[in-house]
């Protein structure tokens, strides 16, 4: 492992056991993260890249757990840690937004008392200095009057601010990775652009490391540079973003960028992939994808594709590729 | 009696299927101590707008703009304020009891939430037959043909009849509200937001579907979303919204090429482009700030808080929707000249 590597996560499973059997919403995941680097997970619902966020974040609950794998932050297994060093990590070296900003901030306490805990927490701060940083974080994300801010509730904050909240309180304490999980889904359009911006321009500034979870391939061709393309539990496609957009490989990863709504041009056909994701539970034999995939051919109906390297940096999991190159 | 003839008759030409005039709807806010303050949020101010038989009109803004409260007010769901609703040459807030019935089964609705616009007791069947039921329009047998006829419209399997609502994924309940729409045979249909709480994949599919019926139904659409990638795909004209106004309607291609009204080509530029190789080309105008609330929308236009180019007569006098080139009206008073669009294949 390379100094500069800050996540490293190796054949991940992440299992749910319930009345009706083993659900693998995870199942042999690997990819890394380097220094300053922004990563995004995509794939539609029941694809498991959240599962995979809260895997890392330690976050999943009961039924679920980490089954096998490792997962490498700063080259220490932090599936093997306790849970009090766990918790010392979480928030500190690594933060986490969610979707919605309203369910993911306390309603009882102001904007203030959220953030500055966290602050007074992990870097032992006295209760001014935290309330020094908390205004310094709000003014930072561009919240305007963060004194006002700072005692209000969040009920009181629109969407957009709230999510700014929430990234003032994941970066109050500097981490060194970031997780987003669908950080703009919620917000209007508008408001997304001023909170991609605010990412973009923290990430450079701080040299963070974002890993962004999301189902939309325009953030996605906006803001990262390596692309994790994630089907059934499974990775279907990893690559670097330029490579993605111009050469995907993988019979879902094309279905997804033709179906994507091409708002630059006037002329655009919208293709779609035909059925739905399988559910956990009812995965097919085979390639996990054989059901929707119009290339699909005998043998991916009985053996399982691996995750295998087509070009430097360019890995596939689908037969279609398995002697070199194939136009699809 | 000519209005009576007229509403009767099958043919009635005009141009436009839909008109809106000066369509306000104003909400009461009751505050302070025994509710005695009263205040009003403009969800609707003012719009006037028409939809062409077989067109699409889109119609776009975000969250607060007044989108969604101009399709229930069309779809009579809300009591208007003020203005008019003209349906094929009838203002509908004149109709009332069996006549406003039956022209408002022409008017039919597909909402944004399959998973909350299904009853979920009832079974596909069953929620397809609804309204074929309760307009009188088939029983027995000729009710099941009809309901299992519309099922292999939307594209869904026939065998699913006896399923309940839970059983499907989000993208066949669309499909469900989708059949359930048409069973009526309406000419106008009003989406609102039909594809967002979908999968990329699937919203695909739903909107290559209701293309597909619009030329065989000969149908016309609002298509009513926050998106503008759904919305350009499927609309032939596409009017914006902010604050309870339209800024700016006109055809889709000269909206998205130049842009007449700051707000849309601020909501133009943040769109983000599937398009890895153009992130640093783009024009990026980011609009700072939030929207207003709309009880107390700013004076003058109601964007000159946000608007990068605002002048003084903006904070004072307010815009009128004008028609500021053939076709594509604006309410600006310093419409853009060199407006950047994001169409690069023009």
């Amino acid at each position: 492992m390379t100094t500069d590597t800050i996540l490293e996560v190796k054949d991940l499973k992440t299992y749910f056991y319930t009345e009706n059997g083993v659900i693998p919403s995870v199942d042999g995941v690997t990819f890394d993260i380097k220094k300053g680097e922004t990563i995004a997970i995509v794939g539609e619902s029941g694809s498991g890249k959240s599962v995979t966020s809260l895997s890392i974040m330690g976050l999943v609950g009961s039924p679920g757990k980490v089954a096998g794998g490792e997962i490498l932050f700063e080259g220490k297994d932090i599936t093997k840690i306790s849970k009090r060093e766990m918790r010392k990590l979480r928030g500190n070296e690594i933060a986490m937004i969610f979707q919605e900003p309203l369910t993911s901030l306390n309603p009882l306490f102001t904007v203030g008392n959220q953030i500055s805990e966290s602050i007074r927490l992990h870097q032992k701060a006295s209760k001014e200095e935290a309330k020094k940083i908390a205004i310094e974080m709000l003014k930072k994300v561009g919240i305007p009057r963060a004194e006002k801010i700072y005692s209000s509730h969040p009920h009181l904050l629109s969407g957009g601010m709230r999510q700014r909240v929430m990234i003032a309180m994941a970066l109050s304490c500097n981490p060194k990775l970031l997780i987003a999980d669908e950080p703009t889904t919620a917000l209007d359009v508008t408001i997304q652009a001023q909170i991609l911006e605010l990412m973009r321009n923290l990430s450079r500034e701080n040299d963070t490391s974002i890993m962004l979870i999301t189902h939309d391939l325009g953030v996605v061709a906006e803001m990262v540079d390596k692309v994790i393309v994630m089907y059934a539990g499974q990775v279907v496609e990893h690559t670097d973003v330029y490579t993605l957009f111009k050469d995907p490989k993988h019979p879902y990863t094309k279905g997804l960028l033709d179906s994507t709504p091409k708002i630059h041009e006037l002329k655009e056909e919208l293709q779609s992939i035909e059925g739905t994701v399988p559910p956990p539970g009812s995965i097919p034999v085979g390639c996990r994808f054989n059901t929707r995939c119009p290339y699909a051919t005998e043998k991916c109906f009985s053996e399982t594709p691996e995750l295998t390297e087509v070009s430097p940096n360019h890995q596939v999991r689908c037969w279609l590729h398995e002697e070199g190159e194939v136009a699809i | 009696m000519e209005q009576l003839m007229k509403e009767d008759s099958k043919n009635v030409q005009t141009e436009y299927l839909l008109e809106v005039r000066g369509l306000k709807k104003y909400f009461d806010v009751s505050e302070g101590l025994f509710k005695k303050r009263k205040s009003f949020v403009r969800a609707v101010d003012n719009i006037d707008f028409f939809v062409k038989p077989g067109e699409t009109l889109g119609i776009v803004g975000e969250s607060g703009c007044g989108k969604s409260t101009t399709g229930n007010l069309i779809m009579q769901l809300l009591d208007k304020t003020e203005g008019e609703i003209i349906f094929e040459g009838v203002d509908l807030g004149k109709l009332s009891g069996e006549k406003l019935r039956r022209k408002r089964a022409e008017i039919q609705m597909i909402f944004q939430d399959p998973f909350s616009s299904l009853n979920p007791r009832m079974r596909v069947f069953d929620i397809i037959a609804e309204p074929l039921k309760t307009h009188h329009v088939a029983k027995g047998k000729e009710l099941e043909n009809q309901v299992y006829e519309l099922m292999d419209v939307v594209g869904l399997d026939r065998s699913y009849a006896r399923r309940y609502p839970h059983e499907f994924s989000g993208g066949q309940r669309q499909r469900i509200g989708i059949a359930r729409a048409l069973a009526l045979k309406p000419k106008l249909i009003i989406c609102d937001e039909p594809v967002s709480a979908l999968d990329v994949s699937i919203q695909s599919q739903i909107l290559n579907l209701m293309a597909k019926l619009q030329k065989e139904f000969n149908l016309t659409y609002i298509f009513i979303a926050h998106g503008l990638p759904a919305v350009k795909h499927i609309s032939d004209r596409i009017a914006v919204m902010y604050l309870g106004k339209i800024v700016e309607i006109t055809t889709k291609e000269k909206l998205f090429d130049q842009p007449l009204h700051p707000y849309t080509e601020g909501l133009l530029s943040a769109v983000p482009i599937p398009d890895p190789t153009l992130r640093d080309k783009k024009n990026r105008i980011i609009i700072e700030g939030d929207m207003p609330s709309p009880a107390n929308p700013p004076s003058g236009c109601r964007f000159h808080p946000r608007c990068p180019y605002a002048q003084e007569r903006c904070k004072i006098e307010e815009p009128k929707l004008v028609e500021e080139q053939q076709d594509h009206f604006v309410a600006c008073h310093f419409p853009l000249e060199e407006g950047h669009g994001i169409l690069l294949d023009k």
